[in-house]
């Protein structure tokens, strides 16, 4: 059957930077589980779970999708710091362990698709949109895809044999879908409180970024355990990231607060962004040099 | 079976682990306890001491007694018959370390020192 392109569609696609390691081996959960914030031990087939891989210090390296997808461990990271989460990876296996850790980087891709709601992205895909907890891939044709029901929007992401994605990139624009630049699907996640490569490779504590609730200090040891048990046990956490509103698009960077506190914008599109700065800053605050912004929580 | 079926074969594997000679020292009191624990079973047995990922600090101690293993991958360090295995992947996480019993009722037991760890966490068998 021939799909006709949608009138009027509101759908975009961006194609993600991302990395692809695939953990093979009968024990490359029980490997991995020992590395990562989350605890990994039951995850089903065709489930996703968000991680992090920190240092020993409890600074984040990296933030991790880890995915099961048809009995293998597929991880998807940053571009940013790929050579350092792999090293991680790879090393400590111990000898009587079965674990391969193979790069997927040229074979594999990740396409976001958005829209203001399910309908359109349905209708393109001809799939039915079920669970939009981001947490569930399905399968479909050559690739997988799970949808995410977000604050303003529908996101549908797509996982797929990079030597397919021509084809289906060509197919989804014969349907009305419109290529995103960086700008726009910047505006999208930031919107949407989706944190970018920037803030997750930025040497960030989880609980400076609203990670906490990707750390399980009930699972046992992992690198960085200590310093997030500490921290959490003492409440002395004194950064926070928020969204942020400016009468102009701001440049990344540090700035200073008229109360002289740092002030670091980490995302920024279209007269928005994210900014970590000290707990006690109120709702409104000046930046050097730009002027007045609000800020609100994520 | 796999995102990718078949084609997963032909990934890249990324392995990183640097082989060196290790060289590692015992103390007397721990090539005591090693002894009294393998109680005559020297020709079969070893110590196997290798480090896996986990704990505060990025890797972990383990020091198995068990039949001794064919791999060729181990190298074996004798010290007055007892045998210590260390795996190749293992060497340069674990080149030069000192391994001591101390017998005390709190934190007792086999104990590691390793001049290569930066940091080690609070109940010593973590590293990194």
């Amino acid at each position: 059957m021939i799909k006709l392109a949608l009138k009027n569609s509101n759908c975009k696609y961006y194609i993600q930077e991302r990395c692809f390691t695939i953990i093979d081996g009968k024990d490359s959960i029980k490997h991995l589980n020992r590395i990562v914030t989350s605890d990994i031990t039951s995850i089903k087939d065709f489930e996703s779970v968000e991680s992090l891989i920190c240092e020993a210090n409890g600074k984040i390296i990296d933030g991790l999708e880890i995915n099961k997808i048809s009995g293998q461990i597929l991880v998807i990271s940053s571009p940013g710091r790929n050579e350092d989460v792999r090293k991680v990876f790879s090393s400590g296996i111990h000898w009587n362990e079965d674990v391969k850790i193979m790069n997927a980087d040229n074979a594999l891709d990740e396409i976001s698709i958005f829209s203001e709601g399910e309908k359109d992205i349905e209708q393109i895909l001809d799939i039915k949109i079920e669970n939009q907890n981001g947490k569930q891939w399905k399968e479909n044709e050559n690739y997988y895809f799970q949808s995410l029901q977000m604050k303003k929007d529908c996101q549908v992401n797509i996982l797929i044999p990079s030597n397919e994605v021509r084809n289906f990139t060509s197919m989804i624009e014969k349907r009305g879908v419109l290529l995103s630049n960086k700008e726009i699907w910047d505006s999208h996640r930031i919107e949407n409180g989706i944190l970018s490569n920037v803030e997750f490779t930025s040497k960030f504590l989880p609980s400076e970024i609203g990670l906490d609730n990707i750390v399980d200090l009930k699972k046992g040891c992992y690198p960085g355990q200590e310093i997030h048990a500490r921290l959490e046990s003492r409440g002395q956490t004194t950064k926070k990231i928020v969204r942020y509103y400016s009468k102009e698009t701001l440049k990344l960077g540090d700035y200073r607060s008229d109360s002289g506190r740092k002030v670091k914008i980490t995302s920024s599109s279209r007269k928005k962004g994210f900014a970590i700065l000290n707990n006690k800053e109120p709702g409104k605050i000046s930046l050097d040099g730009v002027g007045k912004i609000t800020i609100e929580g994520l | 079976m796999g995102i990718l079926g078949g084609d997963a074969f032909s990934l890249p594997v990324i392995t990183q682990n640097e082989v060196i000679e290790v060289k590692i020292t015992v103390k007397d009191s721990a090539l005591e306890q090693m002894k009294k624990t393998l109680q005559g079973e020297e020709k079969s047995h070893c110590l196997v001491v290798s480090a896996q990922s986990g704990g505060c600090s990025g890797y972990l101690y383990d020091m198995k007694i068990m039949e001794k293993p064919e791999s060729e991958e181990f190298q074996i360090l004798d010290f007055e018959g007892i045998e210590i295995y260390i795996h190749n992947n293992d060497s340069a996480l674990l080149n030069g370390i000192e391994i001591e019993f101390k017998d005390t009722l709190m934190g007792g037991g086999f104990n590691i020192i390793n001049p290569n760890a930066s940091r080690s966490c609070g109940c010593g068998q973590s590293f990194g």
